[in-house]
């Protein structure tokens, strides 16, 4: 059902020309507004011109916030006196939401109530209007004429659209000029490519002749090529006849454009792609971002393209505050500056961290292992803190051998870290000591491994035989002294770790130790023998 | 520096005005330089009812001023494009044709901004003018049918100081009605007095230049001279020297209608006499010829006769 009110202003003997019926009490703001747009004028060629068919004029905009005006004005005439130019203008008002709902075009509408004969042609006083109208379920009604007007002409359409996008921009109407079918199917077109909450932000008059500017992007329509007919200052002019068109639009909104021409090219081939276009778009507007995900998977990978360049700012900030799936989604789509945004959220890591997102880890680790040593010094103590990411960096430091400088540089960060973690909150853990230790001690023979030896000492003292042995190796430099490390590694040498670290090597008698080492392994080699 | 807008009607500083919807009107340049110069601007409104022949009288004005009055009294330029396309296209090429124009739909339209130029050896006939600007409002008749309607539709009125009051006389009185002519006319003036008061405009000082219109209408009929007085005769083409018409055949006309005024129309009379600071009467044909019965044509040639009077008239005055 779509419900209407009517508004009917013209000229009658006892009030001249005024409000001459309204169904509905309207304020005084709205009932002025469509006063000033219910004038109906024709150009001097048609006026006195007996013979002339007077055009019929339709205008479309919106009233308010809950309402859309169609209106036709049509010439009845002579008044009484004798005078041309008499004519009657029949408005009918409809709620937005209900326009939308029923889905059919503004000239859809207007080709209905026409064939309703809705539109009054005289003006009786005190007949009855209906005000509940039936919009029959017909898919007549739904149908749009071919694409044929704008067949090869992408180029036209992309600009089309980009400028009702961005129609709060543009301040100056879209001069169309064409005969009277050719301007209704151009509108009809229009509108049925554009996603219908765009509707509103739209107006037509199809027959302008000096009329004052509606509401909202306004399409300033005429068939009459004539010096008396001066067009308004306009942003875009097209000449549906000649098929073409002059634009004054700057096209700054670079985004917008490829998104406007991404839509061009599925309005004039894919329709289904359109609408899936449309709806990505409203589905980031209205951030919901559960059925943004799923119908993105499957998106047809231009569209994805599209939609993301054009709304890469709301998506990065929904990502940025931990919608990780919404990172999964899109992690392919993201350039390195963006990849380095998202991954220095400490929201988005700790929510990857706490729902250990392999995906994401690895793609963080690949990150991690693309920043600078400095940047790579802030990110410490996050992996600290996730054993996960740990090992992640541990196994790819061991594997990627080339990268040394950012290898050491990252094993000692970590290490530092641990010690500053320890120092502030008391917090260890032996099983990260030991990891790092080990990573770390392959790095032993390069010289830029200095300051880590004091920290080594002062951590916690600990009963691990391999802790032991590896804080002794790092803080002695023992990595190129295997006879060093044969004793060191000995299980009966744990006291002698414990006493190297903690007392000093000025305490140690090597040769003594070296003796056991040699009866241990002589021992080991008669029993072997004896089995 | 500020000079005195032509659509707002106040003195304010720069070159544009904004309008109420937000958009501007640009102050034409020539005007500027002619209100720096101190050139005399006359603000006019043409009132009336609907259909007593506003537009109609506006347009055969400036065919009368551009083709009818002897080319060495004065000479006419139109000081921005509104007013051009006004002359060129709406106005009198319709008039030529012998068709009517259409009827006003805007409350009050923009203005058309013409100069006058007098030439230098008639100076001393009309005060120490050599040039003169005028700013003429056309209005929707509708405007006039209640005091709120003038006070909220066309509240610059309250700004203008010269109204032309143009009066179908041959209308009132043969439309039945059950109010007299007489009161019909008092009603005019009446709801006008009353909206101005309301705008806090002092009635005092406007000017009425009581103009009646399509006076054609009383031509050629029986007892016009009886019914009609000097209304009743064709005016003038004026052909003495500008000094004699403005200060003899002007107001030797103005005084003759008034007289008849006086005696049968007494209570619109009185209105103006008490109200209104200074006023006069004229006699107009815009179209110097009878219409064609019914279909709002006219056949007889193109003649507009007496419209120029009121602002001869206002010439005199100031």
């Amino acid at each position: 059902m779509l419900k209407l009110d009517q508004h009917i202003y013209g000229i009658t003997k006892e009030k001249g020309l005024s409000t001459l019926s309204v169904s509905i009490e309207m304020s005084e703001e709205d009932l002025k507004v469509l006063e000033k747009h219910s004038l109906y004028h024709l150009p001097n060629v048609l006026l006195y011109d007996n013979e002339a068919i007077k055009p019929k004029k339709y205008i479309y905009y919106k009233l308010n916030d809950e309402s859309m005006v169609l209106g036709r004005g049509v010439d009845i005439g002579r008044d009484e006196f004798g005078r041309v130019g008499n004519f009657l203008f029949h408005n009918l008002i409809l709620k937005l939401k209900e326009v939308e709902k029923v889905g059919v075009t503004p000239i859809g509408l207007i080709k209905y109530f026409e064939k309703k004969g809705t539109f009054q042609d005289i003006f009786c006083e005190g007949q009855n209007v209906d005000d509940d109208l039936k919009v029959l379920d017909n898919d007549t009604h739904k149908e749009v004429p071919a694409m044929s007007l704008f067949e090869g002409k992408s180029d036209l359409v992309s600009l089309l659209l980009y400028t009702c996008f961005n129609h709060e921009k543009i301040s100056s109407p879209i001069c169309i000029c064409g005969n009277e079918d050719k301007i209704f199917d151009f509108l009809d077109i229009l509108f049925s490519i554009l996603p219908k909450k765009m509707w509103s932000n739209l107006s037509f008059n199809t027959f302008w002749y000096e009329d004052s500017k509606l509401p909202g992007l306004f399409f300033c329509c005429t068939n009459v090529r004539s010096n008396e007919i001066r067009l308004p200052n306009y942003s875009l002019k097209i000449d549906l006849e000649e098929g073409l068109y002059e634009s004054k639009i700057d096209i700054q909104d670079k985004m917008k454009y490829e998104y406007a021409k991404c839509a061009a090219q599925k309005a004039l081939s894919d329709k289904q792609g359109l609408s899936i276009l449309y709806l990505l778009e409203e589905l980031v507007i209205a951030h919901d971002w559960r059925k943004f995900i799923d119908l993105y998977k499957g998106s047809p990978q231009d569209i994805k393209w599209v939609i993301y360049s054009h709304n890469k700012e709301n998506i990065l900030t929904e990502i940025l505050q931990g919608n990780i799936e919404l990172l999964v989604v899109l992690r392919e789509d993201l350039s390195t500056e963006e990849r380095d945004r998202v991954f220095k959220s400490k929201i988005l890591i700790e929510r990857f961290i706490k729902q250990h997102d392999e995906i994401i880890s690895k793609d963080f680790i690949e990150w991690f292992y693309n920043l600078t040593t400095q940047e790579s010094k802030d990110f410490c103590r996050v992996i600290l803190n996730n054993p996960t990411l740990l090992n992640f960096i541990l196994k790819t430091i061991k594997n990627e051998k080339e990268r040394l400088t950012f290898n050491i540089t990252t094993v000692q960060g970590l290490i530092e870290e641990m010690y500053k973690n320890y120092l502030e909150t008391e917090n260890y853990d032996q099983t990260t000591e030991e990891k790092l230790l080990e990573v770390f001690c392959e790095f032993l023979e390069y010289n830029a491994i200095t300051d880590i030896f004091k920290n080594v000492k002062r951590l916690p003292p600990s009963e691990n035989p391999k802790i032991l042995l590896l804080r002794a190796l790092i803080m002695y430099r023992f990595g190129n002294s295997s006879k060093i490390i044969s004793i060191l590694k000995n299980k009966r040498s744990q006291q002698l770790t414990r006493n190297l670290l903690y007392e000093g090597m000025k305490t140690i008698d090597w040769k003594e130790h070296a003796k056991v080492l040699i009866n241990d392994k002589n021992r080991s080699r008669v029993l072997f023998w004896r089995k | 520096m500020s000079i005195f807008c032509p659509f707002c009607l106040t003195e304010h500083a720069g070159s544009e005005c904004k309008k109420e919807e937000g958009t501007t009107n640009k102050i034409p340049k020539t005007y500027i330089n002619a209100a720096l110069k101190g050139v005399p601007i006359y603000p006019i409104a043409v009132i009336g009812y609907r259909g007593c022949g506003k537009t109609t009288y506006l347009s055969s004005l400036i065919y009368a001023l551009y083709h009818k009055l002897p080319q060495e009294w004065i000479s006419i330029l139109a000081l921005n494009q509104q007013t051009i396309k006004k002359i060129e296209t709406d106005y009198i090429p319709v008039l030529r044709r012998g068709n009517f124009p259409p009827p006003t739909t805007k409350f009050f339209e923009e203005p058309l901004i013409l100069k006058l130029t007098i030439p230098e050896k008639k100076i001393n006939i009309i005060r120490a003018k050599r040039e003169i600007i005028l700013i003429i409002y056309d209005t929707m008749g509708e405007t006039y049918d209640s005091v709120d309607t003038i006070k909220n539709k066309f509240p610059l009125i309250s700004l203008i100081p010269n109204l032309v009051i143009l009066v179908d006389l041959f209308s009132i009185c043969t439309e039945a009605t059950e109010i007299s002519a007489d009161m019909k006319l008092h009603s005019l003036v009446n709801r006008l007095t009353l909206a101005l008061d309301e705008l806090s405009a002092p009635t005092k000082k406007k000017n009425l230049i009581v103009c009646f219109t399509k006076t054609d209408k009383f031509w050629d009929l029986e007892e016009a001279e009886e019914d009609f007085g000097p209304l009743a005769y064709k005016p003038l083409e004026p052909k003495s020297d500008l000094k004699r018409y403005c200060k003899e055949e002007l107001y030797r006309t103005s005084e003759d209608i008034q007289r008849f005024i006086k005696k049968n129309y007494n209570n619109f009379f009185k209105a103006l006499d008490e109200n209104y600071g200074g006023y006069c009467f004229i006699a107009s044909s815009n179209i110097g010829c009878k219409p064609n019965e019914n279909i709002n044509t006219f056949s007889g040639g193109y003649n507009p006769l007496g419209v120029v009077d009121p602002i001869l008239w206002l010439l005199t005055i100031k």
